[in-house]
């Protein structure tokens, strides 16, 4: 029993925490909060059933067109919503609001293009296959779903840590300035942290979906409060922190179903923030203004 | 007229009551602080007038009254709890609040009517009373805008150093600007110091003082910056030397003539 609800908690943490992980990044990036990453998960979610669904594909290759789609929609968040605001000296809530406007453009036109019922992905070998572990039922799907979140962390933990690209995010969200006085590209590198944002959305709602077997055009609303959570929990800005965040959320989301019902799920996650920004003001681990300071 | 006024009417009531809680927003953008909790304390109020009328039989004047003041408690209550937080965590805290009230109103069924509301709520409230609500609040707005407070408000919107309870922080952050370790204990110190700085400040520059918060915290912030670099070079009598304090009489400053000021005087000067 305690492994089978450690094993949920993780599995719905995971998804969380590689939400959360796009989120941390562009504000590590361009301190602003991207409220549109809810619909682009969303869009991810909806690119892979078409491609499951439609086009009758195996799922890893859904899983890498939803998130390339996605990444594109965060590059649209950053061409339309970011960019031509910051260009005119706009103040950061300005780009908050933005993202918040173009993410209802987005739920719009998916509400328009697939219907506002919710819908399932396909049956497959993947969703179906389960395994006995000490006597705990361990869907596969979990199991995939925690060590891709791992796998995603590592890969954006390298990406950051060693090549070219993770270096200029690294020195841009240090200070702009110091980017552009040392010669690096900072349009261009702002438009691959927003790719690599929007495409770990994606993933994670193709990951979500599978999960819960629901896909409608308002996922990702709840979603995005969950990775607004997670952020706090985890400091804003820290990559390490958003995956610890999330696996923690996951992990007291379940536990409170079992103590006090699915109904007061969300209430639990929410106080807990409270409680930790109380103690804690700046989250859980050290933030990125932390480390600036 | 009248027929695109009964047609719209429910709409209009939106948009006065809209602009109404806005102004609430407004305030607190006024301060640099991006609250989200505005819905939650709606809420409280719009279910505590509901149940006074409906179940308790209150009037409608007494039960805007209650939830008024329910709204102010709570937050009240909120704003003890997170104002020490700033930026994006004082937002996220703010809308952690709205979404722990909307799932209780959501799984409180007997009081709340959870996800399907209340039904045969009396309609009390008509259009003007809106209309007044909103001239009400606009010119209460007005009213702080233009009053001292306003005034100390701007300062801080502008400046967040004239909000002197994290002058100490910030000391502390100075002197790591400076390139000095400054350990809390140290910026205690120095933020303590600093405050009489301030003081020196003001009572140096009198042209000043209409703008003392900002201008005097600013400059405060630059010595403090200094005055770390010293004390961990030099010791006390470094920092107090360029603080224009006596080491032996810490309360003290220097006026610009260099005479030094006793601590009550200090006060006064302050």
């Amino acid at each position: 029993m305690l492994l089978q609800q450690l094993v949920n908690g993780l599995s719905l943490g995971a998804v969380y925490a590689v939400f959360s992980l796009g989120f941390t990044l562009v504000f590590g990036v361009m301190n602003v909060l991207n409220l549109a990453q809810g619909a682009v998960f969303m869009w991810g979610a909806y690119v892979g059933l078409e491609v499951v669904g439609r086009l009758a594909l195996p799922l890893p290759l859904a899983i890498l067109a939803a998130a390339v789609a996605a990444g594109f929609l965060g590059v649209l968040s950053e061409l339309i919503v970011f960019r031509p605001l910051q260009r005119r000296g706009a103040h950061r809530w300005m780009g908050m609001v933005g993202s918040l406007a173009l993410a209802r453009i987005l739920i719009g036109i998916a509400q328009e293009v697939f219907g506002t019922q919710v819908v399932r992905y396909p049956d497959n070998a993947l969703a179906g296959a389960s395994l006995d572990l000490f006597g705990a039922r361990l869907q596969l799907l979990q199991v995939v779903s925690i060590g891709a979140a791992l796998a995603m962390v590592l890969a954006l933990t390298l990406l950051l840590r060693l090549t070219n690209l993770g270096r200029a995010i690294r020195t841009i969200a240090f200070s702009e300035m110091v980017g552009r006085l040392v010669g690096i590209p900072v349009d261009r590198v702002r438009i691959a942290t927003f790719f690599v944002s929007g495409a770990l959305a994606g993933g994670a709602g193709v990951l979500w979906s599978l999960l819960f077997q629901s896909v409608s055009p308002f996922m990702g609303d709840s979603i995005l409060l969950k990775g607004l959570t997670v952020l706090i929990l985890g400091g804003l800005g820290n990559v390490a922190g958003a995956l610890v965040g999330g696996l923690l959320l996951g992990l007291v989301e379940v536990g409170s179903i079992v103590a006090v019902g699915s109904g007061y799920r969300d209430a639990v996650g929410f106080g807990l923030v409270l409680l930790i920004l109380i103690v804690r003001p700046t989250g859980l681990f050290a933030t990125l203004e932390t480390k600036r300071a | 007229m009248i027929d695109l006024f009964e047609s719209y009417h429910n709409v209009i009531d939106l948009c006065l009551l809209n602009s109404a809680l806005a102004f609430g927003c407004f305030l607190l953008l006024g301060v640099n602080l991006f609250s989200l909790a505005t819905g939650g304390l709606m809420a409280l109020g719009a279910y505590l007038s509901i149940w006074l009328t409906m179940q308790q039989g209150w009037a409608f004047g007494p039960s805007l009254l209650a939830s008024l003041l329910i709204g102010s408690a709570a937050a009240f209550a909120l704003g003890s709890l997170v104002l020490r937080l700033r930026g994006d965590y004082f937002t996220m805290a703010t809308l952690a609040f709205t979404e722990v009230v909307r799932v209780i109103a959501l799984n409180w069924d007997s009081a709340t009517g959870g996800a399907l509301g209340v039904f045969g709520i009396p309609k009390l409230t008509e259009t003007w009373h809106l209309a007044l609500l909103l001239v009400v609040v606009i010119y209460f707005t007005w009213a702080v805008r233009r009053s001292r407070i306003g005034e100390r408000m701007r300062a801080v919107a502008s400046d967040e150093l004239a909000d002197h309870g994290r002058l100490r922080r910030r000391t502390v952050q100075a002197g790591h600007l400076h390139g000095v370790r400054c350990d809390r204990r140290v910026g205690r110190r120095v933020g303590g110091a600093s405050q009489h700085v301030r003081g020196a400040g003001r009572f140096r520059f009198p042209a000043q003082r209409r703008h003392r918060d900002r201008a005097g915290a600013r400059w405060c912030l630059e010595r403090a910056g200094a005055c770390a670099w010293r004390h961990h070079h030099h010791g006390a009598a470094g920092s107090a030397a360029l603080l224009g304090t006596d080491a032996r009489d810490p309360g003290g400053f220097r006026d610009a003539d260099r005479r030094t000021i006793p601590a009550d005087r200090r006060r006064l000067a302050a």
